[in-house]
């Protein structure tokens, strides 16, 4: 009781500073710079935080880290702007946004679809703080245990998760997932550094970039039918007042169990270290999938499959700067940069972070809750006109949204090499689309392979083949992985011949 | 049910899509055989259980050729997401807008390759929307903000570094 | 135009408070070279945010301050391929007009002579401006059972090393000399992965960038972490020397204990290869100009670099930052440790 009354105390005084001056208005700076580079696909929080770095080497250490942390809050909330409206997934963050969010633009319901994803993100911090301020001590001795087999376990399991619950078919969920696992392995090999299936392009010895992959798998296709059907994104104006504050909150609310679900993912995820927003959101999409009764009406615009994965990646988010500055250890990318700059300024990682700093820590959750309050509310006033963008006629959207698009592809490496990857993720996008092969899969093995590689390779080393069977948290993975993969034919064979659960247009 | 002729396409294109996927395995498998084994693991894990996947897949396929052909939209849908969403049938007598559209995302990369971003982006925007008969006035001011965004917030604000135009490269400059 | 619309983009992210010291006026006078008005670049060999961008854009501001006519500092991100493709980069890609440098460290540097790699750069062409040194101190988990020297050289248990693919060579050689039984870990992508499969005992030693260490004693020494021995660099006159800051002068080198312990391997194939690694430590991140451009440029960029190290802000910024001071080797101080190091990587060298 005492332990939880120390973290309570810790967390009002945390939560109090963030309102002081000149803490506020700094950490306000940060989120209006990362709301705007949100907007724009492909950016991503990187570049916001590269532009204030040079600012922040000068500012007292506590000002810097919440400008800092403001940038991290908000940009995967805006990236669900484009994501939603247009289609366009800017960071693979948004991805699984789109998937059900886009849908529902075209309904008209754009503005229920953003309210929802906003207050998604709001419950999401709220609840794994709460989470946090109860289980830190455990969240602790979790860390502790995951070493490399755990790890690569974890990986999988996300990827099983998100090939067989996409699509019609687990088989082309695997198949996909394995393209991108093995699109994942172009360039050099972790542990011998052996450049691996690059040709002669010394563009692929980095490997391939995700951004234009995304970008070209997901929004080109969109792009493409918009513009061929030529009408407005919103076939229906009933939407048209866009407001759906209220209608996006009943969502929610109705939902909580869900954002409970989806938070304790996301706080487990985020807290252990190097698996990122991605396994979270997924994770998260997964379950929503896998606990509905209508699983079939995924990727059609279900209001869960926005809620879902909003949660996770909000919640996420407070759970990765955790073992970032207790143990010197990222949580995700974001956080790989922002501790080589706190390092700089003056932060000293280490367990005191959670001891006598832990004011501290919990000022930058704290920045990140409240964070994620003030960019809805800016947010709710810029939708107004935001929204319009459904409706203006696809001869006018497309040149723009194309342009966007290419240019934020070009920001992966700055070379023409992105241009060429989007073109062919583009031209392969839309024969998935239409071939109705799930991409989602494609994508996290993408992400997941450059995790899951280095981390078989010292699993490997390290323990032979024991580690399937002597580590129990492994044990408990594989089965999990087991049931992921059974799951369609189960819900098949329950269902007496209706397929397995699918999220089309995946 | 879709015509025989959708049906067909279709599934020939998931034949293509299934051969492809085996011929790559094989060859990250071939490419796999020059590399020292400590960095092969994990590709060979993958390839091989691509291969076996879409053997499973296949046989599936051929047991039951009609599982995957496209149906008819729900009754739940409403048609244009229905026909967004939905396989090969949405794209029937579309083909020759598709190859236009394909043409354009395709002229944009290769301009931009030729003449670079702060060049061919607005010129694309400017030709696109002359071209579909909009509005001179949306056409050059696209163009102009397109410009005005990449010259001033990209280059000169972030400074962010296009790579060199090829027509620069060439000739010089 | 250019620097009034920075600042009103700089007014508009992080307001104005910060700007006075970043364009600080500077020292505008040198001989037949002036920058004014000009932007020049610094192409630097990791992504963004990662610590040699950080440092580069740390150092940024005060190169404006000590170059002639103080130019705009803008950086070229082009990480990847071990540093190769900042270097292809700088040698191929740049102007030599006097308003470019590349930076790659010392291993990228290597890949130039051992040829097996797809390198487009030449080092014998561009021009050595200078290097930052960095050097690894090597820690061990507490129940390693190696705490200390002494403990390092009678270890009877295996010691996991926990590595980066560039360095391998080194611990290899070292512990085939020194007898004690290893195995290496070399897949860990990052610091960060190394760090937390210490922190697990997946590995229970693995060496520390000795910024970082110095940095984060405190911690490391709570965590139970020893620093053992160090690689060292090489000083001028060709000897393996430890670095000194932090305290960092009592943790010998590898060379230091070879010579003590197994004095009959110094001079032998796996003593060289040693010193092949441990040679590029002093020259770690270089910084080089492309090919062509003229001497005078050079010049006021080396001497920009051995000011800007002198500088007291910046020596002060610099400790506040990564815990110790700045360690810079100018141009050409540096050029034959470079030479050096090269001829020690080519193909067999040893």
């Amino acid at each position: 009781m005492g332990v939880i009354l120390f973290i309570a105390g810790a967390f009002v005084n945390g939560f109090y500073k963030v309102f002081t001056w000149p803490v506020f208005p700094m950490m306000m700076i940060g989120i209006v710079a990362g709301m705007i580079v949100g907007l724009i696909p492909g950016l991503g929080g990187l570049i916001a935080h590269i532009l204030l770095i040079p600012f922040a080497l000068q500012m007292d250490p506590l000002n810097a880290y919440v400008m800092l942390l403001g940038v991290y809050a908000v940009t995967t909330q805006t990236d669900s702007i484009p994501a939603v409206l247009l289609g366009v997934p800017g960071t693979a963050a948004a991805l699984a946004t789109s998937l059900d969010g886009y849908p529902m633009a075209k309904r008209g319901e754009a503005g229920r679809a953003l309210c929802a994803s906003y207050y998604a993100s709001i419950l999401g911090t709220f609840v794994a703080t709460a989470i946090f301020i109860l289980f830190l001590p455990g969240l602790r001795a979790l860390v502790n245990n995951f070493s490399s087999p755990e790890f690569f376990m974890l990986v999988m399991l996300g990827l099983v998760m998100a090939s067989s619950l996409s699509g019609k078919s687990a088989a082309r969920g695997l198949l996909m997932g394995g393209l991108g696992l093995m699109i994942s392995m172009i360039g050099q090999a972790p542990g011998t550094g052996d450049t691996r299936f690059a040709g002669p392009f010394l563009y692929l010895w980095e490997g391939m970039p995700l951004i234009p992959i995304v970008l070209g798998l997901f929004a080109v296709p969109e792009v493409i039918d918009l513009a061929i059907r030529n009408t407005t994104i919103a076939s229906s104006e009933v939407g048209r007042k866009v407001s759906g504050l209220w209608t996006g909150f009943v969502d929610c609310a109705r939902n909580w169990w869900l954002v409970v679900k989806c938070s304790v993912v996301g706080v487990i995820t985020g807290f252990i270290p190097g698996l990122g927003g991605a396994v979270a959101e997924w994770m998260s999409y997964a379950i929503a999938v896998a606990s509905d009764k209508n699983p079939d009406s995924f990727g059609k615009g279900n209001v869960r499959g926005v809620i879902a994965p909003e949660t996770g990646t909000a919640s996420h988010k407070p759970g990765a700067i955790i073992p970032t500055v207790a143990f010197g250890i990222p949580g995700n990318n974001a956080m790989a940069v922002l501790l080589v700059v706190f390092v700089i300024i003056g932060l000293r990682p280490g367990p005191e972070m959670l001891d006598t700093q832990l004011d501290l820590t919990f000022t930058m959750v704290s920045v990140v809750i409240v964070g994620n309050i003030v960019a809805a509310l800016l947010a709710l006033i810029l939708q107004r006109w935001l929204v319009m963008l459904c409706f203006i006629r696809a001869n006018l959207l497309v040149p723009f949204i194309l342009a966007a698009m290419i240019v934020g592809a070009t920001f992966a490496r700055l070379s023409f090499g992105d241009i060429m990857v989007f073109l062919a993720a583009g031209t392969l996008g839309y024969v998935f689309k239409h071939a109705d092969w799930p991409r989602v899969p494609l994508v996290m093995g993408l992400i997941m392979g450059r995790i899951a590689e280095p981390y078989l390779f010292s699993t490997v080393d390290r323990y032979n083949y024991e580690w399937l069977y002597t580590r129990p948290i492994v044990v408990v993975l594989i089965i999990f992985i087991c049931m992921a993969l059974a799951a369609p034919y189960y819900r098949r064979w329950r269902n007496k011949g209706a397929p397995g659960p699918r999220i089309r247009g995946s | 049910m879709a015509d025989p002729e959708t049906v067909r396409v279709a599934r020939a294109i998931d034949w293509i899509l299934v051969v492809l996927f085996v011929a790559t395995s094989v060859l990250f498998i071939s490419l796999l055989l020059d590399l020292p084994p400590r960095a092969t693991i994990f590709p060979w894990f993958v390839s091989v259980t691509m291969v076996l996947v879409a053997l499973v897949y296949t046989a599936g396929n051929l047991r039951n050729p009609a599982r995957w052909d496209d149906k008819p939209a729900e009754s739940g849908d409403d048609e244009e997401t229905a026909a967004a969403a939905i396989g090969i049938v949405a794209l029937r007598g579309r083909g020759r807008e598709i190859l236009r559209m394909f043409a354009a995302v395709y002229i944009l990369g290769g301009a931009i390759m030729l003449a670079g971003h702060l060049v061919a982006v607005p010129l694309f925007i400017l030709a696109y929307v002359l071209y579909r008969r909009e509005s001179w006035v949306l056409a050059l001011g696209g163009a102009a903000v397109f410009f005005l965004v990449i010259q001033f917030v990209f280059i000169e604000g972030m400074d962010i570094v296009f790579p060199e135009p090829m027509l620069l490269r060439w000739f010089g400059g | 135009m250019k620097s009034r619309f920075k600042l009103a983009l700089a007014a508009l992210v992080a307001g104005s408070a910060a700007l006075g010291a970043a364009f600080a006026p500077g020292d505008a006078a040198a001989q037949g070279v002036s920058f004014k008005g000009k932007t020049v670049s610094i192409v630097v060999f990791s992504p963004p945010g990662a610590p040699p961008d950080l440092w580069f854009r740390q150092i940024g501001p005060y190169l404006s301050k000590h170059l002639p006519g103080n130019p705009e500092v803008r950086y070229i991100n082009k990480g990847g391929g071990g540093s190769v493709v900042a270097a292809n980069y700088t040698y191929n890609a740049l102007k030599p007009d006097g308003t470019n440098v590349g930076s790659f460290n010392a291993p990228g540097a290597a890949e130039s002579v051992r040829g097996k790699r797809k390198v487009q750069f030449d080092t014998s062409k561009m021009s050595f401006i200078g290097a930052q040194t960095i050097t690894r101190i090597v820690g061990f988990r507490g129940d390693s059972g190696t705490t200390d020297l002494n403990s390092f050289v009678k270890a009877t248990k295996k010691h996991l090393i926990g590595l980066q693919a560039a360095d391998t060579p080194y611990y290899e050689a070292f512990y085939r000399i020194m007898g004690i039984d290893y195995q290496v870990f070399s897949a860990y992508p990052r610091f960060a992965q190394r760090l937390q499969a210490m922190r697990t005992g997946e590995i229970n030693t693995t060496p520390f960038a000795h910024l970082t260490w110095v940095q984060n004693l405190s911690t490391y020494k709570k965590t139970d972490f020893h620093a053992v021995y160090q690689m060292g660099y090489m000083d001028g006159s060709g000897e393996i020397v430890p670095v000194t800051v932090g305290g960092m002068d009592k943790v010998p080198t590898g060379h230091s204990i070879v010579k003590k312990h197994k004095p009959k391997a110094v001079g032998s194939r796996d003593w060289k290869i040693m010193t092949s690694v441990a040679a590029g430590q002093g020259v770690a991140r270089e910084v080089w100009a492309p090919p062509g451009t003229e001497a005078k440029y050079v010049a006021a960029w080396r001497k920009a670099f051995v000011a800007t190290s002198n500088d007291a802000q910046y020596k002060a910024d610099h400790q506040k930052a990564w815990g110790v001071p700045m360690s810079w080797i100018p141009g050409d101080v540096g050029e034959p440790i470079v030479k050096k190091y090269l001829d020690m990587n080519r193909p067999g060298a040893f």
